[in-house]
């Protein structure tokens, strides 16, 4: 990897990262559990690593954004997650905040054409 | 199948006590759902060799482990630079403190070359003993806490 792809891949993940706790609470206003809630944004075109998303959800249930819940679906134990109470208005505080950049940001691009 | 198994067994490893089995247990459903797919997908199970590839493709157990635990640091980012400032000026002392005992403790008893060299060959060990503690000292998690 070159020294400009590097530094390329440093900041698409810093821009990433919050935006991937975003896409997560969002989706997860829908009950899924780890593996389907992973395809269902790799399929809007978000694909995010098992060894980031997986603990992303442990990470968000223990600052009580999430709710999990061990239950059996095919035969198989799966631990499902949706959106909590909290996690609910902390979203929509979060998407206010997603817009007002997003709007600032292409005011910032408009200006400068 | 026996390769998931022993790469989970491997990642548990690296985890905290606590927590493997469930996080363990939960990764295990989420890659045996995937597997599910990529065999339906197929039409086949997979072989040895494209298993092989798809655990390569989930990382290191080591790292996919570490992702389960917040970033940890012997000594965090704020302290770093004064860290930095005090093994410096600690390493600058010890090693002039330890050149003038050593000089006087050579001419008071054993002038010669003997000496000499016993003395610079004990060098390393006493700056590795000044940079161990001013370690021991700034990785104290109380004094960290304090800080931030």
């Amino acid at each position: 990897m070159t020294l400009a792809e590097n530094l390329f891949e440093n900041l698409r993940l810093e821009l990433r990262r919050g935006c991937l706790t975003l896409a997560v609470l969002v989706q997860l206003r829908q009950e899924h559990y780890g593996y389907t809630l992973r395809k269902d944004l790799a399929e809007s075109g978000l694909a995010i690593d098992e060894s980031t998303l997986y603990p992303l959800l442990r990470r968000l249930e223990s600052q009580g954004l999430l709710v999990s819940e061990w239950r059996e679906e095919e035969k198989r134990n799966k631990r499902f997650y949706r959106l909590s109470s909290d996690g609910a208005q902390m979203l929509s505080q979060l998407l206010e905040e997603w817009n007002a950049i997003n709007a600032s940001i292409d005011a910032i691009i408009n200006r400068g054409q | 199948m026996e390769l998931l198994d022993r790469y989970l067994q491997a990642v548990k490893k690296y985890l905290p006590s606590r927590r493997q089995d469930d996080i363990i247990a939960e990764l295990r459903a989420n890659m045996e759902a995937q597997l599910e797919d990529k065999e339906a997908e197929l039409g086949r199970p997979l072989t040895r060799i494209e298993a092989k590839d798809w655990l390569k493709q989930m990382g290191s157990p080591m790292i996919v482990a570490s992702r389960y635990q917040p970033q940890q640091y012997l000594i965090g980012p704020a302290l770093y630079p004064i860290y930095l400032y005090v093994l410096r000026v600690t390493m600058m002392l010890a090693i002039m403190a330890y050149t003038i005992v050593s000089a006087i403790v050579i001419v008071v008893t054993a002038p010669g070359e003997a000496s000499i060299v016993a003395a610079v060959v004990r060098t390393p060990g006493v700056l590795i003993t000044a940079a161990a503690w001013v370690t021991l000292a700034f990785a104290d998690r109380i004094l960290q806490r304090l800080i931030s």
